[in-house]
């Protein structure tokens, strides 16, 4: 989508017709419907998200009804279980009663629709308290782990770009493709081995409460997104640099940090922001296997748990949250996006006068 | 005369896949203050490695300026810190690009671009560095309130003109413009050229107006000197060259020039290719083109022979030290 | 470069010696010394022992809510919220064994100050009976009845289906019960009252709850009481100061039990000294911990890991013209030669000291029944069909299993290709390697590659097992929460075919002849014998193989006392029984 709107803001600035200037831009009106429309995007997307989810879960053997009882549950409280759990209806009905509501006087709830998808089979907590409560969790590691990929990846990603081809930069390299192939798992466990059993400096268990204890999983989570962001940097830099501006950016005397930071960063840093926007939607997704080996109580662990108990409302709603959020925060990168990049503003703004550039 | 730039015997070459391409070979040239020099050749002659080393901002590894001397205005440019090159390079030396639509930042107002230099150049607070650049964008003919807008609201004319400004705007001594006008459709092109050739003439500054165009030259320039394989073949006024080409490449280029008194013409063309820059002939560079070459050509590279001001080099002029003047 | 790599070289070195400096034993760090940290396998569910049966809750619950008796680590029951121990001999047992009297201890509060009645008993048996959701309908189905007789007494009437027909229909209240069973004395009685899921839970209290009970509000009379739960993987408690039991004698003020699921993080954190107790550990990894100074008690367990052959099978079960027999009177087929010759291959021994596997951790089994339970064969008595068994090498005899293979006639064995015998297996890794490994035995054995290993979702296991569909083998393992042999029973009673337990769909009279008198009857002497004679048939017609019993295992911090007592064969810990050392 953005290459749409490099293309179309190439377009229009070749033609011989000037722009207004700032001061006659509403961006208010345009933007708003923009935003609108992306979220009205939402609701298909948020239906054929637990379309798939709920097929899945039903078409794979496992039968809540048999986990909650246990094994040995006698015959007649089975089927008791199932009349009780509404298992017996027909799929289309089943999957109508997550979206409106389902009345019983035990299992009922009021539907997704109205934001309640009742108490989870295992658990018994009411479902999307136990999202909310848990989201700001997974939110914590995935922020934290974004910011440290960004503060370490960049710079590096700079100085690589800036001395190619040297000691630092073929450091660099293979520091960024160990990161980029090393599994999650992996991480975790030598940085645990490392620095929780042998150095005791921090601890082995995630907690949100206590920071020291962020520290392992938040690195964990960050090596992946930082050999991307830095290797992105790496070649956007690389890129830039050979452009025209910068060597009239030299040409005027510039010194070379100015020429770096101020001209050609800004530049290079456009694909990296949609990369990072990217990256933020992996990172609350690959959370899970981080939250799981530091027993981290996150929105990945809660998922993971109810995947493997046929949780199927907790993992509906779980599902549910992360789309919202994934496309929330797409949506936020593609206006960051136009912020950042003056070509892509003037899409947003309306025309309200076209005159023939006086040359 | 006052002589504003001085090469001599300048050496430039390029690495690429261990082969040396020699750019700039064995250069000599000066230039008058204040006038306009015309510095003709065909695309690959050398041009823009010669203005780019006339700032000494040819990169390592890729080039480097073997050997010869710079000077400017009296002052060794070879010789110069990294730190005085940047005091001279935007303020004593300005240098515009071919193409207007790539030679700005996208990111950044063509005011801050302007202001930048100002600010960096001259000892100005940023209020009256951007209130500067205004002024600058007003003499090239945009309103000072764009000064606000970016690169992409421009249209290609307007963009190049922005550069003129740019670069003008600490009052350079010596400007260089490479082919300033050639990525312009003609009526753009009259009216940028008409733009510079006032500005240069109130602020006297010299030019060294690099182009492949040979109506240009004539049209804007006071010194003409032809380019070939890296070295300069020919030099003398305008009216003197194309008045009187003595070089077989020089008058190969004029008579390439469709003349259409003839009813419908022919076109004639130079012979043959500029030689590979990695592995150039051995003697005159021409030798392999030229319709008069002599034996010695192939062994012997020709030196300078002068006329007054008018300097060729080739091995039918060694001897013969007096050409009358041609009108 | 030559400055760079020597300063590479020095950090490495200076890494070094911080690395082995660092290993020392457990520390608590800056943790309260007063908290005990448990780790459990998964996150609980809710705390709502009438209801939810797992032994990750389980181990919470039996410290907040307690049960009317309890079992030592011996075997022996106490009286906890009972006075006394009901027997036929001090009177509160009836004559014909079915109902007993229990008078309630007197002066004991829940957490939130309520008393303890009889109301209470009455309500959380009845919650155990019909609730909805509760898992543990099965476990309690003898009872006939609950009745409070005064504020301090209740009448527990023990009872049987009048009808086995009756099976099927769901009795959902005390008059469902009254209609469908009739009263009848019950072994195991003093075993379900002791086991977990009859925890008393305040009837106020719960019916004021509603669905948060369990989660948000956890209430019991028992030495610990409930804080909080802040996120699903850690719930926290506190000592019960007003406790009836005297609470001085609880070391641990709080304990903070945590889930994690990761086994070789578990050894990580025990290591570090973050947890001071967990079971579901890395078993590879044993000596490490040991080497870090955690200390490792092990001992005999209840969960007992065997191999089913299915007689619903063509290859290896027992069927009569082409159906399923089920009339229990075998006829030697050719089948029942494949069966055998496949038994006698099979050798687990070597599983228990495979490293991956039980790594020592285990002994093995010579029948389908927990040593130290009523009716146990001990060792090898001659004469018995337990005769051919050996501690070093179980059943596994190569001259009988060739021979038995010899006796199958050429049509039969024509049949067999390689792969033919399908052995469904959890798709869990420790079991699908001694899947592997029984198939490696009977192929060295037999000379011919015969069994294919199929791992699966233990589900769908259970759901083939109910029809006994698609499989011909089946390993898998059970577990006896109760420590009585009647749970064990449900594997090969008659009345457990089409439930999916008795994965053989095994159907033999006499067993079910005995597995009844030992469920109706209270005598000892009556139940051994009968339980004994029900063992004796099963080894004789092999529908099942033991394997092993697996121990239970395990590690704690060395400052953590009395493990001994307080750790059960059931893999449950007693924590108030903790001391602390340091």
């Amino acid at each position: 989508m953005p290459a749409l709107f490099i293309g179309g803001a190439g377009m229009l600035s070749n033609a011989d017709i000037a722009f207004v200037p700032d001061q006659y831009f509403r961006k208010g009106s345009v933007m708003f419907r923009y935003i609108m429309r992306r979220i009205l995007m939402l609701i298909p997307v948020l239906l054929g998200v637990t379309f798939i989810v709920f097929s899945l879960m039903y078409i794979t053997p496992s039968d809540p009804a048999q986990m909650m009882l246990g094994a040995n549950a006698s015959p007649a409280a089975y089927k008791q279980m199932r009349e009780d759990m509404g298992l017996d209806a027909p799929f289309i009905v089943q999957y109508g009663r997550f979206l409106f509501g389902y009345k019983h006087p035990v299992f009922g709830y009021k539907g997704l629709l109205f934001g309640d998808l009742g108490r989870s089979y295992v658990s018994n907590r009411i479902i999307f308290e136990l999202i909310l409560s848990s989201f700001p969790n997974t939110l914590i590691l995935s922020v934290g782990a974004l910011i440290l990929a960004l503060l370490l990846g960049i710079p590096i990603g700079i100085i690589s770009a800036t001395k190619p081809y040297s000691v630092a930069d073929m450091v660099f390299t293979v520091f960024a493709l160990l990161g980029a192939s090393m599994p999650v798992f992996w991480i975790a466990m030598v940085l645990i081995y490392t620095f929780a059993n042998n150095l005791r400096i921090f601890p082995a268990i995630a907690n949100p409460r206590d920071f020291l204890s962020l520290v392992l999983p938040i690195i964990t989570l960050s090596m992946n997104s930082m050999a991307i962001i830095m290797r992105m940097t790496r070649s956007s830099m690389l890129d830039v640099m050979q452009q025209d501006y910068i060597r009239t950016a030299r040409v005027k005397g510039m010194d070379e940090k100015t020429v770096v930071f101020k001209h050609a960063l800004r530049n290079a840093l456009i694909p990296v922001v949609t990369v990072a926007g990217l990256q933020f939607g992996s990172l609350l997704g690959g959370a899970v296997l981080t939250e799981k080996i530091f027993s981290y109580p996150g929105l990945g662990s809660i998922m993971v748990d109810a995947i493997f108990q046929k949780d199927t409302p907790q993992i509906l709603g779980s599902v549910c949250f992360v789309a919202i959020t994934f496309t929330v925060i797409n949506l936020a990168v593609d206006i960051l996006y136009g912020f950042i990049d003056p070509r892509i503003k003037s899409t947003f703004s309306t025309k309200k006068k076209l005159v023939r550039g006086n040359q | 005369m006052d002589k504003i730039l001085e090469i001599k015997d300048l050496h430039v070459h390029y690495y690429s896949n261990r082969r040396t391409v020699r750019a700039v070979n064995n250069l000599s040239l000066d230039m008058q203050r204040g006038r306009v020099l015309g510095l003709v050749g065909e695309t690959g002659a050398g041009k823009t490695t010669l203005a780019l080393s006339i700032l000494n901002m040819i990169s390592a590894p890729q080039g480097k300026i073997i050997s010869g001397s710079i000077r400017f205005d009296n002052t060794d440019i070879l010789g110069m810190s990294n730190q005085e090159l940047r005091e001279l390079r935007g303020k004593d030396i300005a240098m515009i690009f071919q193409d207007p639509m790539t030679a700005l930042n996208p990111v950044l107002t063509i005011g801050e671009q302007i202001a930048e230099t100002i600010f960096k150049h001259e000892k100005v607070s940023k209020a009256e560095a951007w209130s500067k650049a205004e002024e600058m964008l007003e003499t090239v003919g945009i309103p000072g309130v764009r000064a606000r807008e970016y690169p992409h609201q421009f249209s290609g004319g307007m963009k190049q003109r922005v550069v003129i400004a740019l670069s003008l705007a600490c009052n350079p001594r010596l400007l260089l413009a490479d082919e300033p006008t050639t990525a312009l459709d003609v009526t753009i092109q009259a009216q940028v050229l008409d733009l510079m050739r006032g500005l240069i003439k109130t602020n006297n500054t010299s030019v060294l107006f690099i182009t492949h165009s040979l109506g240009l030259v004539v049209e804007n320039c006071d010194e003409v000197a032809t380019m070939y394989a890296g070295e300069v073949v020919e030099y003398g006024t305008v009216k003197q060259v194309f008045g009187n080409p003595l070089h077989p490449y020089t008058k190969g280029l004029l008579g390439s020039l469709p003349d259409y008194s003839e009813g419908s013409p022919r076109l004639r063309p130079i012979p043959g290719l500029m030689p590979d820059p990695t592995n150039l002939p051995k003697g005159c560079y021409f030798s392999p083109r030229c319709p008069n070459v002599m034996p010695q050509c192939h062994e012997l590279h020709p030196e300078n022979s002068s006329i007054e001001v008018h300097l060729v080099k080739c091995h039918q002029y060694q001897e013969n030290l007096h050409v009358e003047q041609s009108i | 470069m030559k400055k760079f790599l020597s300063i590479v070289l020095i950090c490495l070195a200076l890494g070094g010696v911080v690395f082995a400096q660092a290993k020392k034993g457990p520390t608590l760090r800056n943790r309260d010394p007063d908290t005990l940290v448990f780790v459990l396998a998964a996150a609980p569910q809710p705390l709502d022992p009438n209801i939810y049966t797992t032994l990750n809750e389980a181990q919470i619950m039996r410290e907040i809510n307690e049960t009317l008796i309890g079992m030592k680590s011996d075997n022996t029951f106490y009286p906890i919220l009972a006075e006394t121990i009901p027997t036929i001999q001090n009177g509160l047992v009836s004559k014909d064994g079915s109902v007993y009297t229990i008078k309630l201890r007197k002066g004991v509060k829940f957490h939130n100050g309520n008393p303890f009645t009889a109301d209470d008993v009455v309500f959380s048996f009845n919650r155990i009976l019909h609730h909805p959701k509760s898992s543990s309908k099965s476990m309690f189905s003898a009872v006939l009845s609950v009745v409070k007789v005064d504020d301090y007494t209740v009448k527990i009437t023990f009872g049987k289906l009048k009808d086995p027909e009756y099976a099927t229909v769901a009795l959902t209240s005390w008059e469902d019960r009254a209609k469908y069973m009739t009263a009848s004395p019950y072994g195991p009685a003093l075993n379900i009252l002791a086991h977990y899921c009859s925890g008393i839970e305040d009837k106020e209290t719960v019916e004021a709850a509603g669905a948060d009970y369990g989660t948000k509000i956890v209430v019991g009379t028992g030495p610990y009481k409930f804080v909080s739960w802040p996120n699903p993987q850690e719930v926290q408690l506190t000592r019960n100061e007003a406790w009836w039991g005297d609470a001085n004698t609880v070391a641990f003020k709080n304990i903070v039990f945590r889930a994690m699921s990761e086994q070789p993080q578990v050894n990580n954190v025990l290591i570090t000294g973050e947890v001071d107790m967990a079971f579901n550990l890395s078993k590879l990894d044993i000596g490490n911990l040991e080497r870090n100074g955690l200390v490792i008690t092990t001992k005999p367990g209840v969960t007992i890991w065997y191999g089913v052959f299915n007689m619903n099978s063509d290859l290896v079960g027992q069927k009569k013209n082409g159906k399923l027999d089920l009339s229990g009177q075998y006829t030697e087929g050719d089948s029942t030669h494949l069966r055998r010759a496949i038994f006698y291959s099979i050798n687990p021994v070597p599983f228990i000291k495979q490293v991956d596997i039980f790594n020592g951790y285990a002994v093995p089994a010579n029948q389908m029944m927990q040593p130290g339970f009523l009716g146990y064969v001990e060792g090898a008595p001659a004469g018995t069909p337990f005769a051919e068994f050996n501690e070093k090498t179980w059943y596994y005899n190569k001259e009988k299993a060739k021979a038995e293979f010899a006796m199958l006639s050429p049509e039969f064995r024509a049949k067999l290709g390689p792969e033919s015998v399908t052995l469904v297996v959890g798709n869990v890794t420790d079991r699908v390697k001694i899947a592997n490994n029984i198939k490696d035995q009977v192929k060295t054995t037999l000379g011919f590659d015969l069994i294919k290993v199929v791992p699966m979702v233990n589900a769908q296991i259970i759901q083939q097992s109910k029809t006994g569909d698609g499989y011909d083998m089946v390993v898998t393992a059970w577990f006896t929460p109760t420590m009585d042999p009647d749970y064990t029973c449900i594997i090969y009673g008659g009345d457990s075919i089409g439930t999916g337990m008795n994965g053989a769909l095994y159907n033999n009279d006499i067993v079910n002849k005995n597995i009844q008198i030992g469920r109706y009857s209270l005598d000892r002497k009556t139940r051994e014998e009968a339980y004994i004679k029900v063992q004796t048939q099963l080894m004789t017609d092999k529908p099942y193989f033991p394997m092993v019993y697996e121990n239970v295992l395990f590690a704690s911090h060395p400052r953590v006392g009395n493990l001994d007592q307080a750790i059960f064969k059931t893999k449950l810990v007693d924590i108030h029984l903790l001391t602390r050392l340091q």
